[in-house]
């Protein structure tokens, strides 16, 4: 399905589709006050860019200064070509361990990898510790958000969700009543696990650490209690100094819900006694996406979820309609390099209006890479849209003014005459959701004859 | 498995990509006074903050009669109701009340407080306690993260900013605090 037939689907419910817009935009709000109260931001923003630009035209470098800091460390590095090697190096780990519960925080990676799946299929308890993730993965959903996983849920249905899965009273959507709910029944869980698995939001080459930021402490209630931490890392999370991370942890957190720093940003360089520490290298598409010169910029993304909020598009579609696993602006131009065909509609989910570029904390060009892309999908032919035909036709009339007169004429007869049907069919693409504005009797140029010669 | 590394290693090298250098971070501009901006962020993040000296008495007014405490500030040691050897066993850890613990550096733009282990004693103590209670002295306050990562000398297997107690916005964005970890954090701001 289209970005905008999933889009239809979700604009249904009118009274949550104005709620979903108005409280993202309340959260880009956020942002910019927050980001405003630093007088250098846009310079933290150039720096933060300059300093990624650096990684990935030195990535080889980085990533294997990385695994020897590390390695020297006492973590283990794993590399892995893709999602699939990644979820068998991950079971791998579970099988030396003889582990069936594991506990994992938020990792857009391993949603990417399918990594729940693989772990259920074989057998093995997989709990997302997240709140927001817990909720989805009870409704058996995947996040819509990759820093709100359940914005596109009202109360009411987390409510009944919770009294389902965790006998919470009926009809009690009180979130602090709610939030208490999950609190127990997690806190069960971190105390049994067998394995944490956590993303990564920084890894350190200088150091060969890594940092993972969160607010609701959750990762670090799953790590420190199992004996067993692995970290899923996609290889374009790597920064090279230490210092770095100055820059990166005043951009992450205001760009995403504006506060001035994640509550927790835990700095992981050598396992607690007795315990074990494992790091998984991810490329799964990212060595492509570094050598498509026009999309590699793509690649400097912190998934802070600021292009998302102030999307007007994402605002009013939810994060389903882009079908992938990071959706919003980002999503679309990383989406098509995974699988072009697929994702040829997200490209198209933008009005262009560059409101995701201006926000991005590492200045990455999104509204840029978006028309790219639509560059790319139209030569290859791989457009299929209504709009298609309709925008042949048009490209005849406008190259011919005695057609473009004519016509034009016959349409402001014709469409206060004709039935709808006729105006709003398959081949008006425009028309889905909008009424044509009644024609004037008369066009600008014969008005102007009349009035002015 | 080595087969992926050098594969992926040989794809990048082979884009043969043209080396941009590393940026200097310059030395931005620091104003005001770092202890009521650090005061303010604290208290924006749900933090109470005290100031005074490390007298075993204030700490009365903030924690009740049979509540486990475990105070890794050797000053306070005496408020412990727990022994060290106890912290092994994990359902003790999760009963626990209070955790005293010292904090190395107060950053003023965001609050947070940089806790490196040998502070902290168990990794996951500062997390699972119900009241985290952080030290910190006026003399360790940094304007801003680049001040704080450049005050990091040594590093320490794990260390950690803590910004405020545990919270979460997952249901509606409505805030909530106590989310998996601390409900309640306060700051003892010492000369
Ligand atoms: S593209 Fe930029 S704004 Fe969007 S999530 Fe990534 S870092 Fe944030």
């Amino acid at each position: 399905m289209s970005h905008s037939q999933k889009a239809a689907e979700f604009v249904q419910n009118e009274a949550k589709t104005n709620w979903h817009n108005e409280t993202l935009w309340w959260v880009r709000n956020k942002r910019d006050i927050s980001t405003q109260k630093i007088p250098e931001w846009e310079e933290l923003r150039s720096l933060g860019s300059a300093v990624k630009e650096n990684v990935m035209t030195n990535l080889a470098d980085y990533l294997e200064e990385f695994e020897k800091n590390a390695t020297a460390n006492g973590i283990h590095v794993h590399w892995a070509a893709d999602g699939q090697e990644h979820n068998r190096i991950v079971q791998s780990i579970l099988e030396q361990h003889n582990a069936k519960k594991v506990v994992k925080s938020k990792s857009i990676l391993t949603e990417e990898c399918g990594l729940n799946h693989h772990l259920e299929d074989i057998g093995i308890e997989v709990v997302d510790t997240d709140l927001g993730e817990r909720i989805v993965q009870f409704a058996k959903q995947p996040p819509s958000h990759i820093v709100l996983p359940a914005i596109h849920m009202k109360k009411e249905e987390i409510s009944e969700l919770f009294h389902k899965h965790l006998q919470t009273e009926e009809g009690n959507n009180d979130p602090q009543y709610l939030t208490e709910a999950a609190r127990q029944h997690l806190r069960e869980k971190f105390l049994n696990a067998d394995v944490a698995i956590t993303g990564v939001n920084f890894g350190i080459a200088e150091t060969g650490g890594f940092v993972v930021c969160t607010n609701e402490g959750n990762a670090d209630m799953g790590v420190h209690l199992a004996p067993v931490h692995i970290a899923s890392m996609g290889i374009e999370k790597l920064i090279p100094r230490f210092e770095d991370l100055g820059i990166f942890t005043r951009l992450l957190a205001r760009s995403a819900t504006g506060q001035p720093i994640t509550n927790y940003t835990s700095h992981f360089h050598r396992p607690e006694s007795g315990k074990e520490i494992h790091v998984v290298l991810v490329d799964n598409g990212r060595t492509a996406q570094l050598g498509r010169e026009k999309f590699r910029n793509s690649l400097k993304c912190i998934r802070c979820g600021a292009c998302m909020n102030t999307c007007p598009i994402y605002r009013r579609s939810g994060g389903y309609s882009y079908n992938s696993t990071v959706p919003g602006p980002i999503g679309s131009i990383l989406s098509p390099g995974f699988d072009l065909k697929k994702n040829k509609s997200l490209p198209f989910a933008s009005t262009l209006c560059g409101s995701c570029s201006d926000v991005c904390p590492v200045k990455i060009n999104i509204h840029e890479q978006l028309y790219e892309w639509r560059q790319v999908i139209v030569s290859e032919g791989l457009d299929a849209s209504p709009k298609k035909f309709a925008m042949k036709v048009a490209s005849k009339v406008l190259g011919s003014s005695k057609l473009y007169f004519s016509l034009g004429k016959m349409a402001r007869k014709s469409l206060s005459t004709l039935p709808n049907k006729m105006i709003y069919n398959n081949l008006n693409a425009w028309g889905k959701q909008r009424d044509l504005p009644k024609p004037p009797k008369e066009s600008f140029k014969e008005w102007y004859k009349k009035n002015r010669s | 498995m080595s087969d992926s590394r050098a594969a992926i290693l040989s794809r990048i090298r082979d884009l043969n990509l043209e080396k941009k250098e590393h940026p200097v971070i310059p030395d931005f501009e620091k104003n005001g006074d770092v202890k009521s901006q650090f005061i303010n962020s604290l208290v924006a993040s749900h933090v109470s903050v005290i100031e005074g000296n490390l007298d075993t008495s204030l700490f009365e007014q903030i924690t009740s009669k049979n509540d486990i405490i475990y105070s890794n500030v050797d000053e306070l040691s005496s408020l412990s109701t727990i022994q060290k050897d106890q912290l092994e066993d994990q359902l003790t850890l999760s009963s626990l009340d209070h955790v005293i613990v010292r904090g190395e550096i107060g950053v003023g733009e965001n609050g947070a407080i940089w806790l490196p282990e040998i502070n902290i004693e168990k990794r996951v103590m500062s997390f699972i306690t119900l009241h985290l209670i952080v030290i910190v002295s006026k003399n360790d306050l940094v304007h801003d993260m680049h001040q704080a990562y450049s005050k990091i000398k040594e590093l320490p297997g794990f260390g950690l900013f803590v910004a405020g107690p545990s919270k979460t916005a997952d249901i509606e964005q409505s805030l909530v605090i106590g989310a998996h970890g601390p409900k309640r954090m306060t700051v003892l701001l010492t000369d």
